[in-house]
């Protein structure tokens, strides 16, 4: 039985956000399903956003949570490539950059709660936005090993080395724009 | 291992703080200003530490001795031994002397520059508590009770681009506490690309 593409795809953020490794191995072999991890990416922002506003931050803080998915997403993802596929590959790495891509998508499916956050009292917001933010980063963490075949310790690895350079990046992307 | 991060994400979502908004005491958590005429039974533990700052408050004579202990604590932040008490307590008397300050006629010095203190000490009391997220959450959240529940007083404070203004009560508070999380790490870098392109800031 052929299932719509809107249940098949919510489907599949409900899987991510159980962090189901499967779920990964299938986005990955799914070329067809970058679509799908750009709308997860968008869904948690637009999240990320309007909890911010229902939270009452001012409009910088807003516009951070509106920008911060797709720069971790892209970049982040550029750097996971590079280092996973290089530096710290395992003997079974085969990937390409799209794969990467796939799977850190749809890892930000967590990002949905990320409205949570203007839920009052504030503690309480707060407390929803640690643990979306934990959520994503254990997700992330799946999503990389999956995508670059190799042990978590490898994917906690490449995480921690590609957030240092993306923060070394926009560093050097701020020195260079011109006041 | 996917089992242990599973668990530790679990762990995770039940770690949730607790907080206080006037029902049963409760420990660790900021206790709410309470709305008029209702009994305020989490701000029990905090009438019992800091006695003398209540029954000057009541009296409406609030001087700086009897505020001292408060004030102390307060800045000492989660180092405190009774930081959410402290925090409770600053938070409700603030909101008392700026309601009293406010039905009388012309401005008062004296309490606005107690709560401009004031003001000081829920900043500091928020960037020196790095290490425990909770009581930090619990500092923005006394800021935004006392915003929300405090008739207008017109303070001094700094505006967003760090001028100085008029403020009607922890609004600038509030406003500095959210933009210090937004300074650290790639988030940081993030919003110092933001106002580059906006022009927001240098």
């Amino acid at each position: 039985m052929n299932q719509r593409p809107s249940g098949h795809f919510l489907r599949r953020m409900i899987r991510a956000g159980r962090l189901e490794a499967d779920l990964f191995e299938e986005v990955e072999a799914d070329h067809r399903s970058i679509g799908q991890a750009f709308l997860v990416v968008v869904f948690a922002a637009a999240a990320g956003g309007l909890g911010s506003v229902l939270g009452g931050h001012g409009p910088r803080h807003v516009a951070i949570d509106l920008v911060e998915p797709f720069v971790l997403w892209l970049a982040g993802s550029v750097f996971s490539y590079m280092v996973g596929a290089t530096f710290l590959r395992g003997p079974e790495t085969v990937t390409d950059y799209a794969e990467v891509l796939r799977t850190t998508g749809f890892a930000f499916s967590p990002g949905i709660f990320r409205v949570l956050a203007g839920l009052p009292p504030p503690t309480l917001g707060f407390a929803f936005t640690v643990a979306t933010d934990l959520w994503m980063l254990i997700a992330g963490i799946i999503a990389v090993r999956q995508a670059l075949d190799f042990t978590t310790l490898r994917a906690i690895a490449t995480f921690g080395v590609s957030y240092i350079l993306l923060w070394l990046t926009l560093s050097g992307l701020l020195i260079s724009l011109p006041l | 291992m996917h089992e242990v991060l599973r668990a530790s994400l679990a762990l995770a979502l039940l770690a949730v703080p607790s907080c206080s908004d006037g029902g049963k005491p409760t420990a660790g958590a900021y206790c709410k200003i309470p709305e008029e005429g209702q009994p305020a039974a989490c701000l029990q533990p905090a009438q019992r530490d800091y006695r003398e700052f209540f029954r000057a408050l009541a009296q409406d004579k609030l001087s700086d001795q009897a505020a001292q202990r408060v004030e102390r604590d307060v800045a000492q932040g989660a180092q405190s031994d009774r930081p959410y008490e402290a925090l409770s307590t600053l938070a409700y008397g603030y909101y008392r002397l700026a309601r009293a300050a406010s039905a009388r006629p012309g401005a008062d010095p004296e309490v606005s520059a107690r709560l401009e203190r004031w003001n000081e000490l829920l900043s500091r009391a928020y960037a020196t508590s790095e290490q425990d997220p909770g009581y930090r959450a619990a500092v923005r959240e006394a800021a935004l009770d006392v915003e929300r529940r405090s008739p207008p007083m017109g303070l001094r404070c700094t505006d967003a681009e760090g001028n100085p203004a008029r403020c009607d009560s922890t609004e600038a508070v509030v406003r500095a506490m959210d933009e210090m999380r937004d300074t650290t790490g790639v988030r940081g870098q993030i919003g110092r690309l933001i106002d580059r392109f906006f022009g927001s800031r240098p």
